[in-house]
């Protein structure tokens, strides 16, 4: 916790960072300066600014921490006896492209804005790795001949991912800071991103926006007279809080709080729910149908006529703690949406950007006299091309770190045991997900690699089992398996020999687990129980059409 | 990494299908014979994420399982969830309870969430001076109605505009808003619409005629669509095109056998243009020549002209005029029969013809039904469905009992004389089987055993009696059709696949009606007066004859004039 102040550098430029020391009023979005946090004081990115009533307030991100840490902060957080960092100019070479293609709001222009105004983005890591692996769909789709960007291998492959898991779920954001012309954008810079609203076209949205342009044009002017002209001009020509203004529109969380059963939750990302919530008090879910109200009394009222008491779909699995329901996201269109919709708040990763149809959602429940309540879900896809059996994984924040997750996870490994197949969660992970991922993971191996009755005693020279044989055993890929014995360092090379040594402190762990789980009652998913076929779908329901 | 231990090679890679033995801790040298530079896993996590710093932490606790008592509670912190202090009992109900075997459930939130309109609080207020405003007398509307209302108005604004999100249309005035009442829109709404609009419209007015209810973005097909993240839920078609390439082929494939068949359709309708044309033509001409004949003959009479009487009439032509085909020619012969000269002596008219086939059948018929009588004396099948059902009625039956109408087509020759295609079972008339060609038995037996009851008991049947003062009546017996309905296709909506339907062509029939009186029915057996009635009006309106009540129930007694 030795401050955030290294580490993220390593992904940026080579080039030089610019750093002075700067005024409040000079703070713009793209800045990196040093904010209390918890006691301490980290390096965060501006990522949108405010102004309310003569006060500002900034959204920042702290470097090295996960975006849902991300906060509104007032001026007074903000350590200005530290120089701040600027955000770096674009790189002269592709300033030309930037020029040429910049020109009209041409929609071929569009396409080749993609690449320059992403690799411009020196000096911000998170931005700068983001476009790299920015949704493939779009790319392939609109800059498909762009050899020069980075497409990470597996999600190139990848158009859908609803799970996520197109990398970093925002497409939209990098060709947005293209798609969006200079000229247009200097009216409502950087102001506008907090409401929400800003930059959006839209009819509804022209009174604030305008509003916001007022406020902001003041506030380039102060800015603009205490630059440098040359600063001004460089300024202006990178477009550094301007085009940042919409293409982050998205880093920015667009709700407050929900009001969702007897919980009220803080949201962690963005989340495309319609506009008008932004910046809403509270935003209240139907803990049945998820529907989303922003006034109480319509959501009174929609429970007054809401008769749904459980996922819409089939029961699949039931022991006397959970349920499980298979909803299709095509028959239950509007069911399906107003999950992803709810669990986007609480994925990064995850990408609304196209429909539900091709996806299966399984949903744990719990029961009580009120009904089934939601608690998690993973969703899968109908027919995964590259092998995977979960595509977005959520156990909703109300009720975390309770276990759930490890079942939602052994859940989805049973539906591959049923299919006969072998599975593998589609990337990239969430921190959260991976870190749920490599414990199931351990104790799925440990439990099979220390128990006689399912393999031959330790060194038993009858049978040795082969990687392959465990991912049978497991429904884990091979390479899944081959890694997590090397996560635990269970794999050693002895004598020319692979071997897989049981360290005896995984033993321990074990036993202290399951002791626990003695005193706590096991929660494991019973096969038994599951009454499940895997699903056949017809090449046209698998797709999506209409 | 070979200075670590020199006495080995590089190991192999691991291959899945290699044995890999197992042990313990204790069973092998603790010493780490080849320090092995692993390469970093991947974890599966974005790059930039990959080094934030809870993760690490977190990481490192996993790993540091025994050893690092103080890392060991590393987490990753999220942002708190807090309990509500909404009514959560009175939002949601108890209540619920978990059916025995598994829920299967295929309602849609739609479906579950009653009138689509919530009501929020700027409705509430003015749903209260609305009702302050009301009429005296008029009773206040409730928010229940008041949101059936509000939901019409939005529905019917959306069906009647459904671009107002890009093109801003004037809201509908209300008058164009009550056209849309139809015999479904309850008193209320209908009541309550006139109160309530102007607020309606100041809703709409505020958001641009947009409407009301908060709605997701969707894409609009726009360019801007991309740049912007709160558009979401798009359709896939990228992939489509590529993957579906076959499937585009048939496409194509089936729009061309479409096209052909268009044309073709199209080229018959002018072929038939053509010949009507031509038609009109011939008619004109035919007409000319009457009334040029008329002058003719007016002229000779006038002139007192005799001879060339056969300008007047057209002359049978012997051969085919070469332009003419076989059928012109039938045709024309045809048109000229009521001209052709009266009848000779050899030709018997239809009339005749018909009456005497007629009466060979019924002979026929009679001496077969005698001779199954005489066959079956003495015998009694006892078959379920006999092949010659025991003859409840003498045929001819006296009097007082009911005589089927047609039954002909019920007796069974014994042996079965011969068989007859199921054609001729459906036209029981004896004069149109006669007129179909003499070389086939004319007699429309069944062969097909068992006779199915439904077809016995659905012949019409009649019993003349004589009352007091010599007055004849005939009872009416009239079939009662027990119907089943095999084609329901009900179930097709419950299809896995959408698609599929497109290929199914569902029948709705006219049986609506009568499903609805067969369910009415059966609901309300406990009032058995309308239910006869009910099922009377069934049978009325599928046997399609005139008002009567059915012969099981009570014979309607018809006075006839003797
Ligand atoms: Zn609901």
């Amino acid at each position: 916790m030795a401050g955030g102040d290294h580490g993220s550098e390593a992904n940026d430029t080579p080039e030089p960072v610019i750093k002075s020391f700067a005024t409040l009023n000079q703070l713009q979005i793209g800045v990196k300066a040093f904010v209390e946090k918890n006691g301490e004081t980290r390096k965060a990115e501006i990522l949108s600014i405010k102004q309310r009533n003569a006060n500002l307030t900034f959204y920042v991100h702290y470097v090295e921490f996960n975006k849902r840490l991300d906060e509104w902060v007032s001026a007074e957080r903000i350590d200005l006896s530290q120089e701040v960092e600027w955000p770096a100019p674009e790189k002269p070479e592709k300033k030309k492209t930037t020029v040429t293609s910049k020109g009209p709001p041409s929609k071929a222009a569009t396409a080749k804005t993609v690449t320059t105004t992403t690799t411009t983005k020196a000096g911000r890591a998170r931005t700068e790795s983001r476009p790299g692996s920015a949704t493939p769909d779009l790319l392939t789709a609109k800059a498909g001949n762009d050899r020069k960007r980075p497409v990470p291998s597996k999600a190139g492959g990848k158009e859908n991912s609803d799970g996520a898991l197109a990398p970093d779920g925002d497409p939209a954001a990098v060709t947005t800071q293209a798609g969006t012309p200079l000229p247009t954008l200097s009216q409502e810079d950087s102001m506008g991103l907090g409401s929400g609203a800003g930059g959006e076209a839209t009819p509804t949205a022209t009174a604030t926006a305008t509003a916001m342009a007022d406020g902001a044009t003041k506030k380039e002017e102060k800015v603009a007279g205490i630059m440098e002209p040359e600063e001004e001009i460089e300024k202006l020509r990178t477009g550094g809080s301007m085009v940042q203004n919409q293409a982050q529109l998205h880093l920015v969380r667009n709700l407050n709080k929900l009001q969702m059963g007897k919980h009220i939750i803080e949201p962690w990302y963005f989340s495309p729910y319609p506009h008008e919530f932004a910046d809403l008090d509270m935003v209240y879910i139907d803990e049945f149908c998820l529907s989303y109200f922003s006034s109480k009394k319509a959501f009174e009222r929609h429970r007054h006529k809401c008769e749904l008491r459980h996922p819409p779909g089939n029961e699949i699995y039931r022991d006397d703690f959970v349920s499980f329901f298979e909803v299709d996201g095509r028959r239950q269109r509007t069911w399906c949406r107003n999950l992803c919709l709810l669990s986007k708040l609480f994925l990064d990763h995850k990408t609304l950007y196209y429909d539900v149809d091709p996806f299966l959602f399984y949903c744990m429940v719990t029961r009580d006299e009120h009904g089934c309540h939601l608690v998690g879900y993973f969703s899968k896809e109908k027919d995964s091309a590259e092998g995977y059996n979960l595509a977005c994984i959520l156990t909703l924040p109300q009720y975390q770190r309770q276990g759930l997750g490890r079942l939602l996870i052994a859940f989805s490994y049973e539906l591959s045991k049923r299919e006969g197949k072998l599975g593998s969660p589609e990337k990239p992970l969430s921190d959260l997900g991976l870190l749920g991922y490599r414990q199931y993971w351990k104790e799925v191996l440990i439990e099979l690699l220390s128990d006689p009755a399912r393999l031959p005693p330790p060194g038993s020279a009858s049978h040795t089992p082969t990687i392959a044989e465990i991912a049978s055993l497991t429904s884990m890929t091979e390479k899944d398996v081959h890694e997590q014995l090397e996560v635990l360092k269970l794999l050693r090379y002895h004598k020319g020999q692979w071997i897989i040594v049981v360290r005896e402190e995984l033993l321990e762990w074990q036993e202290k687990r399951r002791a626990k789980e003695k005193e706590k009652g096991a929660r494991r998913i019973d096969p038994s129980k599951l009454q499940w076929k895997p699903p056949v779908f017809t090449a046209s329901s698998r797709t999506w059409n209409w | 990494m070979s200075r670590a231990a020199g006495r080995h090679t590089r190991p192999k890679k691991l291959n899945a299908k290699q044995n890999v033995p197992i042990f313990r801790e204790d069973q092998v040298d603790s010493l780490v014979d080849y320090d092995l530079q692993r390469a970093a896993i991947d974890t599966g996590v974005e790059k930039a994420e990959e080094s934030e710093y809870h993760l690490q932490q977190a990481i490192k606790a996993a790993e540091a399982s025994k050893a690092d008592a103080k890392i060991k509670d590393a987490y990753i912190p999220t942002p708190p969830t807090i309990a509500s202090d909404i009514q959560y009992g009175v939002l949601y109900p108890k209540g619920f309870q978990q059916p025995a075997t598994y829920i299967r459930f295929s309602a849609t939130v739609e479906d579950c969430s009653g009138v689509a309109y919530c009501m929020d609080e700027e409705d509430e207020l003015a749903l209260k001076l609305i009702n302050g405003r009301l009429p005296a007398g008029q009773v206040p509307c409730t928010e229940d109605q008041f949101e059936e209302v509000m939901n019409f108005f939005e529905e019917t604004a959306q069906a009647k505009q459904p671009f107002a999100a890009v093109d801003s249309p004037p809201v509908l005035p209300l008058e164009e808003l009550q056209e849309q009442f139809d015999d479904d829109t309850p008193a209320y709404v209908r009541i309550f619409s006139k109160y309530i609009y102007d607020h309606w419209k100041s809703q709409r007015t505020a958001t641009g005629n947009r409407p009301l209810a908060p709605r997701l973005k969707f894409e609009t097909g726009q360019e801007s669509d991309d740049s912007d993240p709160y558009v979401c839920f798009r359709r896939r078609e990228l992939r489509q095109i590529r993957k579906t390439r076959n499937r585009d082929a048939q496409s194509a494939e089936k729009l061309r056998k479409l096209r052909i068949e268009l044309e073709t359709a199209r080229g018959m309708l002018l072929m038939v243009k053509r010949r009507e044309m031509l038609r009109k033509e011939c008619l004109e001409g035919d007409r000319q020549l009457f009334e040029q004949r008329i002058a003719f003959r007016d002229t000779k009479r006038k002139l007192g002209m005799k001879g060339d009487e056969d300008l007047l009439i057209n002359q049978k032509k012997q051969r085919l005029p070469p332009g003419m085909t076989l059928n012109q020619a039938a045709l024309a012969q045809q048109l000229r029969m009521p001209m052709a000269p009266g009848p000779g002596p050899e030709l018997r008219t239809l009339e005749d013809v018909t009456a005497a086939r007629e009466r060979e059948i019924q002979k026929e018929i009679q001496t077969n039904v005698e001779k199954h009588i005489r066959w079956n004396e003495g015998f009694v099948d006892k078959t379920t469905a006999p092949l010659t059902p025991e003859v409840e009625d003498d045929y001819p039956s006296p009097d007082g009992l009911f005589r089927e109408a047609m039954a002909a087509t019920e007796y069974l020759p014994t042996p079965p004389a011969s068989i007859s295609d199921d054609e001729s079972q459906q036209r029981p008339e004896g004069a149109e089987v006669a007129m179909k060609g003499v070389s086939r038995p004319p007699t429309p037996f069944r062969y097909a055993s068992p006779a199915d009851e439904d077809t016995v008991a659905q012949m019409p049947a009649f019993r003349r009696r004589i009352g007091r003062g010599g007055r004849v009546m005939i009872d009416r017996k009239l079939p009662r059709v027990k119907r089943d309905f095999p084609e329901d296709d009900r179930f097709k909506f419950d299809s896995d696949d959408d698609d599929e339907m497109q290929d199914v062509d569902l029948q709705f029939d006219n049986l609506t009606y009568a499903r609805m009186s067969q369910r009415a029915y059966l609901l309300g057996n406990t009032r058995p007066t309308d239910a006869q009635a009910m099922s009377a009006r069934r049978a009325q309106l599928e046997t399609g004859g005139p008002s009567q009540s059915p012969a099981t129930v009570n014979p309607q007694i018809t006075p006839v004039p003797s």
